[in-house]
């Protein structure tokens, strides 16, 4: 009897072991994020550990993502971690290797140094993501990271 | 012979057991449990690290010892046998999904090939994005009209894809009920649909969820259907 319980064990281990691998969470820093209107570059601020808006009005920034698609994971989510008295909104916006928009989720962080979460969105082989922030305007706002999972 | 026998499974299911702890992180240590919470336990923004914990809690308990050890034995040969049985199904149906990496090792240096190779993955995705279209349709239809709600919204969409350059040529219809829109969409003549960019910002606050699905007309144009909700989109696409 305990041979039998053993052995179930054992090829319970092996089946286990191989296939519930995920990969990892790819986390940037908020510095990769850039512009996303022509002529505003130099309205944004960078500092090693994020991204602020140094002019007078609201600004948009554009955030690419690098991520590793898990096997067989149809969806995919991000956090944005923030730093900010003034809440402001972000998009994680999902589109396919021909350039086809599959999709997008948008939230509004709250204030102070936290996280916002934005999922899911659809994802493939080789879906392409990125996230759209608006930052509010007087350094009021900053994107520390974004963490993505895919 | 027996004794044989049986320190042999023992040992070569600790041996297994090592391997698996060291070669693997944090987070795929405690996979099959956290691989069915994430999308369940992360729309809420104070549980962002709860579900890690509370994995490392019920492996703690799991492995947790009990004075009955034949009965433990048995309740534990009994658990691992649904998880075996569920992950025997997960294995089966992610045979049907691609491996980004395996497949990109695999793609042959010959032009022609790859050209197939990329054709039959985009063909995959396509029946997969069809079937999320055929769900996310049944969804749409089943909902009420609530009419303040239907008007208020529709006239947000139209504004918001005005201030996205869409134009009211690539419009066909815009369709708002309870809790989600449709909106359907044409080519211009120079794209399969019109580019969508700014637009799901600008209705972000009131419909954070958008899912997209296109279909080819017999007539060789094709039409853009998107989904607006208020609420979120489950990721299996319905399949639950």
């Amino acid at each position: 009897m305990k041979s039998i319980i053993v052995f179930s064990l054992t090829l319970a281990a092996f089946f286990l072991t191989p296939f519930s691998i995920q990969a990892a969470p790819a986390i940037h820093n908020g510095s990769i994020c850039h512009n996303y209107n022509k002529g505003q570059a130099n309205d944004l601020d960078f500092y090693t550990d994020g991204i602020k808006n140094a002019s007078t009005g609201y600004r948009s920034v554009i955030c690419p993502l690098v991520v590793t698609h898990t096997a067989g994971q149809t969806y995919g989510s991000v956090y944005v971690d923030f730093n900010t008295p003034t809440a402001f909104s972000c998009t994680l916006y999902s589109y396919s290797y021909y350039d086809t928009y599959l999709g997008s989720k948008s939230a509004t962080t709250s204030t102070g140094a936290s996280f916002v979460y934005l999922g899911t969105v659809p994802a493939n082989t080789y879906s392409n993501h990125a996230v759209l922030c608006t930052l509010p305007p007087n350094y009021a706002g900053k994107i520390v990271a974004i963490e993505s999972n895919f | 012979m027996k004794t044989k026998i049986t320190l042999f499974c023992a040992v070569t299911a600790l041996l297994t057991g090592s391997i698996y702890l060291y070669s693997t992180s944090e987070n795929t240590l405690f996979s099959p449990v956290t691989a069915a919470l994430p999308e369940a336990a992360s729309p809420d923004n104070q549980s962002r690290s709860s579900h890690k914990f509370a994995a490392r809690e019920g492996a703690a308990v799991q492995g947790a010892g009990s004075p009955d050890r034949l009965a433990a034995l048995e309740k534990d040969m009994a658990d691992l046998k649904l998880q075996l049985a569920r992950l025997q199904g997960e294995l089966a149906a992610r045979r049907t999904h691609v491996d980004p990496a395996a497949d990109r090792a695999q793609v042959p240096p010959d032009p022609a090939k790859a050209a197939e190779r990329i054709a039959e993955l985009r063909a995959q995705e396509d029946k997969q994005q069809q079937e999320q279209g055929k769900w996310l349709e049944t969804s749409f239809q089943q909902q009420t009209v609530n009419p303040n709600w239907s008007v208020k919204t529709k006239k947000l969409i139209l504004d918001s894809l005005a201030a996205d350059n869409v134009g009211s040529g690539d419009i066909v219809d815009i369709d708002c009920r309870a809790t989600m829109c449709r909106v359907e969409l044409t080519n211009d003549g120079d794209h399969p649909a019109p580019k969508i960019s700014s637009f799901p910002m600008l209705v972000g606050q009131d419909l954070p969820n958008i899912r997209v699905n296109q279909l080819t007309e017999q007539d060789g144009s094709t039409t853009t259907l998107l989904y607006l909700s208020r609420e979120d989109f489950a990721e299996d696409g319905g399949k639950s």
